[in-house]
This record gives structure tokens, C-alpha cells and sequence, in this order.
């Protein structure tokens, strides 16, 4: 967060030399004022000048959604991108025509998008914010696929007996298995392999 | 393709006027050399390599519709 302290004849002036100081707009800034000019006495005793402090104003969420946007254009990408804050994080959603190319193989790219997105908008946050990103709906039809996948797989190990193993997926897409079967009475679910090859494996619940 | 990585190293370091991005073109390749304060390596390199790989993807998504190949260097 960056700050200023501004001196100047009169608040006006002190505020807009910190402002000067910045190069940012009156609305962006929030001011506090440090102490009052006072004339001298009667040009014997010397006057004071006005003291501010500035603090920039930031808000993740709106830089978040034009950094991305801004990232967009440099991608050539014609895309749309909308903004929500919600539960403390910021969701960033990018539609368009040309999405497969945001998404990549498996979503790698999306991940990718999404990892320099949370960095470049906690780089100037105090506190960290969680950033969020999908293009074209495809975390929410993600979600729904495995949703579906874990739950098909988990009654064939309850019919057959025998554990199952599901495709590689992602860290993310991992933990949203072990969450939808996490309190289930008859199956388990633990990981194995390593990255980017980690699969989750559906088994009965041992004695 | 320069200005897209340039973009996104600017807004990961701490001196952005350092940044420099060259390119090489040969017929098949693009190569980007990315440069940035020796202090900043660390801000486009990532643990184990993680951030520059990012960064590598988004650029070679972006060079999806041209014929060349990208390669990202960071020096």
C-alpha cells in the first residue's frame, strides 16, 4: 500500500502535493489531516504549515477484474471478463468465443491464469485474497463431471469389492473427491502417484 | 507476445522498470528473453520453477494462432 505526507500553505494544498506525490486521483486516496496550517504572529513568530498523510486506496476485486481484462487484450483474446466478491474471494469469470485457448490441456492453462492473477493482485494486498478464475463455465462443468464420476464409482466398489482408481486430476480437483466422499460410511478415499499423474482411489472402508 | 510477457513480469516484481523483454525470430521459433532485477528472480522463477512455468503456458496460449513455436528464457 503506498502512502505520502504532503505539506502545502493550506490543506488544500498539502493534500494535493501528496496527491502529486502518488500521481493518483483525489477519490482513490484516503486522506488524514496530520495538523492545521497557522498564520505566524504578526510576521514575529513563523506560521505553520498544513500536514496530510494519503494512503492509497485499493480494491482487490476492481484491480483484479482490469488486470485480467488488460491481460485478455494483450492475449488477443476478445473475452469478456465478470467480477464477483464472494466468501472473501475474488471470482473472476472470462467469457468469449475463444475459450478452449484460456482453458488448455486438462485446464492447465485456466491454473495458470489463475496462479499469475492471485500473485499479481496480493502483490499490492496487505492481506492475502484468494483469487478465483474460469472461462467459459468450465470449473463449474468440471465440478459437476467428478461430482457425477466419484459417486458412479463409489457404488461400483460397494458392488464389486474392489477399489477403484480414478483419472489423474488436479490438486483442486482431488480434494473436491475426497470432500464428496469424505463422510461416506462404506468407502475411503486416499491419493497416490505423483504430480501431474496423482490419482485418487476409491476403496471400501477397512475394519 | 513480448508485450503480453512483459505485462505480466511488470506486475509480479518489485522494480518494474528493470523489466526487458528481447525476441528472436527464426522461422520455425520465437524465443523471449526475459530479463529482470537480479533481486526479482526469484518473482518470475517460483519454487521449483513454478511461476516461470505459468508464465510459459500463457504465452505459448497466446501463440496458438501463429505458426511459431515460443520459447520463454529468463537470463
Amino acid at each position: 500500500m503506498r502512502e505520502a505526507t504532503g505539506t502545502g500553505k493550506s490543506v488544500e494544498e498539502a493534500i494535493e502535493a501528496a496527491l502529486v506525490e502518488l500521481n493518483i486521483n483525489r477519490e482513490d486516496a484516503d486522506i488524514t489531516i496530520v495538523e492545521l496550517p497557522s498564520k505566524g504572529l504578526l510576521g514575529i513568530l513563523p506560521g505553520k504549515d498544513a500536514v496530510v498523510h494519503i494512503k492509497e486506496r485499493f480494491e482487490p476485486a476492481l484491480f483484479a477484474s482490469e488486470w485480467l481484462e488488460h491481460l485478455m487484450l494483450k492475449m488477443r483474446n476478445n473475452a469478456r471478463v465478470g467480477t464477483k466478491f464472494q466468501d472473501g474471494r475474488i471470482e473472476l469469470s472470462i467469457t468469449g468465443n475463444n475459450m478452449g485457448v484460456l482453458i488448455g490441456r486438462h485446464g492447465q492453462t485456466l491454473d495458470a491464469l489463475q496462479y499469475i492473477t492471485t500473485l499479481a493482485v496480493n502483490r499490492k494486498t496487505p492481506d492475502f485474497v484468494p483469487v478465483h478464475v474460469d472461462a467459459g463455465g468450465y470449473r463449474e462443468k468440471r465440478r459437476q463431471i467428478i461430482e457425477r464420476n466419484a459417486l458412479a464409482a463409489k457404488q461400483k466398489v460397494i458392488s464389486t469389492g474392489r477399489h477403484i482408481t480414478l483419472e489423474p486430476m488436479t490438486p483442486a480437483e482431488r480434494r473436491l473427491v475426497h470432500m464428496v466422499l469424505g463422510d461416506d460410511p462404506e468407502v475411503s478415499t486416499y491419493s497416490v502417484g505423483e504430480e501431474p499423474a496423482r490419482r485418487v482411489v476409491i476403496d471400501l472402508k477397512g475394519e | 507476445m513480448d508485450e503480453l510477457l512483459e505485462f505480466m513480469a511488470k506486475s509480479l516484481v518489485d522494480n518494474p522498470d528493470a523489466v526487458k523483454v528481447t525476441k528472436k525470430i527464426t522461422s520455425s521459433d520465437l524465443t523471449l528473453a526475459l530479463s529482470v532485477a537480479p533481486e526479482d528472480m526469484g518473482k518470475v522463477i517460483g519454487k521449483r520453477g513454478r511461476i516461470a512455468k505459468a508464465l510459459r503456458l500463457i504465452v505459448s496460449a497466446a501463440a496458438l494462432d501463429t505458426d511459431k513455436r515460443v520459447n520463454v528464457d529468463i537470463i
